[in-house]
């Protein structure tokens, strides 16, 4: 059935519309402020009236192009298309700064490209049985898994414990703004409807890695783009080396991606932070990352396309979003008069079967049209400084603007980038803050309702055995840094 | 001949910025919902051949319209509202634009704030009365908007229950909640429906529920199915898919009272009676004649039978009320949505 | 500025001091099972208060490393900031069409800082920006763009 979807698929108008959609859904991914869920949003009613299969050839390629497409303009420019990316600026900016534009690009477009394939074919053969396993997760497993996540700030903050624990506490803060969950009360809103909302996610990633580099380069007069040499590629400018070293990077943060993805609410956006995190504190030399480490690009590409295949997991075989882009399917599942549960696999196996086709074909549409693309993309760096980030300026403005339909997200940009500076100038990365503000929410929503469920009763966290078998994880992470050259120490006094 | 050159640059500015304004005029729908500043645009804005006007009143619609929905797109209420864009677009050949809010009281203050002129309408359904009683939002539906129009009737919703659980229908389930008071777990939303819902059943029934926050349907299913929460409700379609597949049972349907034409097999609740409308909105100072002729657009729309097709598909029904009847019943499901509330002591009005 | 993160440190503890203390006002719902809305701001403001006497006692310690910004920096990035205040607010009260051009042409001046830009070019990006920007999100994504509350 899967197989003959896949041919079905290998018709010229759905390769045509594969092929535009997806080209459209790099462009979005790759434009600060706009994203593929974006695209998928703008084009749901008009697929309205449309045949089935091609409506959801339609939303998946712009969605996998969005995905995909986050790491080009993290990777020129150094900002990220979409949240998906920040993890990917650390590092591949830095990269493409020392003049290997083309290698970095090349990372990202095979990482990419594995992890959205690779999780597909997982999520396409193992999605009954995976997702049961959804339904016995309730909030306290999902509390310590958060937790579990929460507890990667420590790595992200080696240097000075203070201050990377500074920020994790300041991105808590932030994520408080707004309405509280579960009872409603107003925090820190002082009375202003748009506060009520809380703080963008956009509106942070806009203000921390757009705005705020550009204009502090522009302090510092650096503004210089990097000298890119496209001389001579060879295939993705990437060697089976560079794959090699990196290989348990790339599985372990595959899975991650996997798992984060599959976890209802929350997706590629959360992925790449703990993907990168975890990459950086599992790595011989952490200090190498943020300064043009390899590793951090696949840890971030691999793992936010990961969750693609993982979100598809409970919307295909529980009816339930895996992430904000696959509520929005669901949504166009329900529009085309189609009941997303359980049985959705076995009354409309030809639709299933064609979504998770769609997203393979159109993760090879992706390499292919970015392995060609990757020559034009670094021409961009040819233009003029100043005409460049001009526009760029202007586009993260509307961005902001068009991701709440407010004015006032773009004074919360300039809000965070005032933040971002503010962290520069006492050298407190911004990393930690990042995390827990994706965090902070649901590692809040998941401990009230546990103990709410739990009628005042904290101890559940520890007597569920996925919850404590989490938290017994948080803790080892927490404590290895300061077991391991204890053990260190024991061993070389056994062994004279 | 440098300042030269920079007043041509100037000139020739100002010349394409105006020629770019007028064709946006021209073109398509206007900026968003503006302050009470007077608009001189006027018609052409794509509004061919407006909806023939009720006796003596005015044309709608004369421009271009925003539709307000104070939710994120793909949701229930902007899946119902931009089916009511595409309707209406082809019965009046008007330019209509659906516009989400993330934040619900942004999208309210957005048609607070729009002229009163028929260019600017929103769609919720009671959710907006039960927030403001409870002082979830401060904007009072009945004195700062105007209702022109109830859309659609949004369909009635399952009451499930886990498959292990020692009740398996709705009597059943009283009965169990009357001999453990407190200890059944329901799931509801603070200060939303949900928690009228089961106000409500708490009251008419005489029992005592532990109402637990769990607003997402998706949570809802799996919470339900996994055991974690005894009791909620969610759509008839996800109730069908997961009773089918043996992850939960539906112990009745809660709507009007009356058997469900597609799911005979489960039984009408007839102790707590809740009927859930789409609204539409104008400003408070829309005059007479302009909530008249919305009124009447909208009444195209009970007889497109795609319209129909389509809010069937989604578990919902067209529906008309003229002008007073809306009003009517709108004031009258006030009432009784804030006698609930004082009931459950959580009406701060 | 010397010991900069001994009083940066000092700023941060007292910041997180005044989230605690608004935290205080937050509504809590009555008969709760559960901690309630304060504990989360209560843990961010206690925890800032931590680190920022962990940072300002750390800094006792250490050298001072060099500063972010000289004076001209400082300058120049007030200049930045100012310049996109002034779009947020032409783009609230004045609108998309009229103000973008006139920021592009700012942005584009300022970053050139002091090199050679032939302005006509300039004014041609700015506009071209502003058009092609106005045409595809209004007309083609149907995503409206500020219209400025005077108009």
């Amino acid at each position: 059935m899967f197989f003959t979807e896949l041919l079905g698929l290998l018709n010229p108008l759905s390769i045509l519309i594969i092929f535009l959609c997806t080209v459209v859904g790099i462009i979005f991914g790759a434009i600060p402020g706009l994203s593929g869920g974006l695209g998928v949003s703008l084009l749901l009613p008009l697929t309205f009236g449309m045949d089935d299969a091609l409506s959801f050839t339609m939303l998946i390629a712009v969605w996998v192009g969005g995905i995909s497409g986050g790491f080009i303009s993290a990777t020129l420019i150094g900002i990220p298309g979409a949240p998906a990316s920040i993890a990917t600026c650390f590092d591949a900016y830095p990269l493409s700064q020392k003049g290997e534009t083309v290698r970095a690009l090349g990372i990202g477009i095979l990482a990419s490209f594995a992890g959205t394939f690779l999780s597909c074919l997982v999520a396409t053969f193992l999605s009954p049985y995976i997702a049961d396993f959804a339904m016995k997760l309730g909030p306290w497993e999902y509390f310590s898994l958060c937790f579990c996540a929460i507890t990667l700030v420590a790595s992200l903050s080696k240097g000075s414990i203070f201050k990377g624990m500074f920020a994790a506490f300041l991105g808590i803060f932030l994520c408080t703004i707004g309405v509280a969950p579960l009872d409603g009360a107003y925090r820190f809103t002082f009375g202003n409807i748009y506060l009520g909302g809380g703080l963008d996610m956009v509106a942070l990633m806009l203000g921390i890695y757009a705005i705020k580099q550009v204009a502090s380069d522009f302090a510092k007069g650096q503004q210089e783009l990097p000298d890119v040499n496209t001389g001579k590629i060879s295939g993705f400018g990437v060697k089976l080396s560079d794959i090699f070293d990196n290989i348990k990077i790339i599985v372990q943060s595959f899975l991650i991606g996997l798992w984060i993805g599959f976890l209802p609410g929350m997706g590629s956006g959360l992925s790449n932070m703990v993907a990168y995190a975890q990459a950086k504190s599992g790595s011989k030399h952490p200090e190498t990352f943020g300064k043009g480490e390899p590793g951090g690009i696949w840890a971030s590409e691999t793992s936010n396309n990961a969750s693609v295949g993982g979100a598809l997991i409970p919307m295909i075989a529980l009816g339930i979003p895996g992430d904000a882009v696959t509520a929005l399917l669901l949504s166009g599942l329900m529009i085309h008069g189609l009941q997303p549960g359980p049985l959705l696999i076995s009354s409309n196996p030809q639709l299933v079967y064609l979504i998770f086709a769609a997203v393979m074909v159109s993760a090879v549409f992706v390499v292919a049209e970015q392995f060609f693309g990757m020559r034009w993309f670094p021409l961009l760096l040819k233009a003029p400084y100043h005409y460049l980030y001009g526009v760029i300026l202007v586009m993260c403005f509307i961005g902001a603007y068009t991701s709440t339909n407010t004015t006032f997200n773009i004074l919360c940009v300039l809000f965070f980038a005032g933040i971002g500076i503010m962290l520069d100038v006492f050298k407190i990365p911004t990393s930690p803050l990042i995390l827990a503000f994706i965090l902070g929410p649901k590692l809040e929503e998941y401990f009230r309702k546990g103990v709410s469920y739990a009628k005042g009763d904290y101890t559940q966290f520890f007597v569920r055995p996925i919850s404590a078998l989490f938290l017994l994880v948080a803790l080892i992470c927490l404590l290895s840094p300061y077991i391991k050259p204890l053990l260190g120490k024991k061993k070389a006094a056994a062994n004279p | 001949m440098k300042n030269i050159r920079g007043f041509a640059g100037l000139a020739t500015g100002v010349l394409v910025i105006s020629l770019l304004a007028g064709c946006a005029n021209a073109n398509s729908a206007p900026a968003p919902a503006a302050t009470q500043a007077a608009k001189t645009e006027t018609a052409a804005a794509g509004g061919e051949a407006p909806a023939a006007a009720p006796a003596g009143n005015v044309a709608w619609p004369s421009s271009a319209v925003q539709l307000l929905v104070p939710s994120k797109a793909g949701g229930i209420t902007d899946i119902y509202t931009r089916y009511v864009q595409e309707s209406l677009q082809k019965s009046t050949g008007g330019n209509f634009a659906t516009v989400n809010y993330d934040t619900e009281a942004v999208g309210y203050e957005n048609l607070r704030s729009a002229n009163a002129d028929g260019t600017t309408l929103l769609f919720q359904h009671s959710t907006l009365i039960c927030k403001y009683l409870t002082g979830a939002v401060e904007y009072d539906p009945s004195t700062e908007f105007r209702v022109v129009g109830e859309v659609a009737n949004m369909g009635s919703q399952a009451i499930i229950c886990g498959p292990d659980t020692p009740y398996n229908t709705w009597d059943e389930f009283v009965a169990y909640a009357k001999e453990h008071p407190g200890e059944v777990t329901t799931a509801i939303a603070t200060n939303g429906t949900t928690h009228f819902i089961f106000g409500q059943v708490q009251k008419n029934c005489g029992v005592e529920l532990n109402m637990v926050e769990c607003s997402a349907e998706a949570d809802k299913l799996t919470n339900v199915a996994g055991g974690i929460i005894d009791v909620a409700n969610c759509s008839l379609g996800s109730a069908k898919e997961y009773e089918n597949a043996g992850k939960l049972k539906v112990l009745g349907v809660l709507g009007s009272g009356e058997p469900e034409e597609n799911y005979p097999e489960w039984e009408p609740i007839q102790d707590v009676i809740w009927v859930s409308h789409l609204y539409c909105f104008a400003p408070a100072d829309t005059d007479d004649a302009t909530a008249e002729a919305i009124n009447a657009a909208l009444k195209t729309l009970a007889d497109d039978t795609n319209y129909e097709e389509q809010t069937k598909k989604i578990g919902g029904a067209p529906e008309y009320y003229d002008l007073k009847a809306c009003e009517e019943d709108f004031a009258k499901t006030m009432k009784e949505l804030s006698d609930v509330a004082t009931s459950l002591g959580i009406n701060v009005r | 500025m010397k010991n900069r993160d001994l009083y940066g440190g000092i700023l941060f503890a007292i910041f997180g001091a005044l989230v605690v203390s608004t935290a205080m006002g937050i509504r809590m719902p009555a008969n709760l099972s559960e901690p309630g809305p304060r504990l989360f701001p209560y843990i961010a403001g206690g925890g800032m208060t931590i680190c920022g006497i962990g940072m300002a006692l750390t800094a006792l310690k250490e050298k001072t490393g060099e500063a972010f910004l000289d004076k001209k920096g400082w300058i120049n990035l007030g200049k930045a900031g100012l310049c996109m205040f002034i779009y947020y607010l032409a783009l609230e009260y004045v609108g998309f069409l009229i103000s973008t051009p006139f920021f592009t042409l700012t942005a584009i001046l300022l970053l050139a800082s002091g090199k050679k830009v032939n302005k006509i070019m300039a004014i041609v990006v700015a506009l071209l920006t502003t058009g092609i920007l106005y045409v595809v999100f209004q007309n083609v994504f149907m995503l409206f763009l500020p219209a400025g509350k005077l108009f």
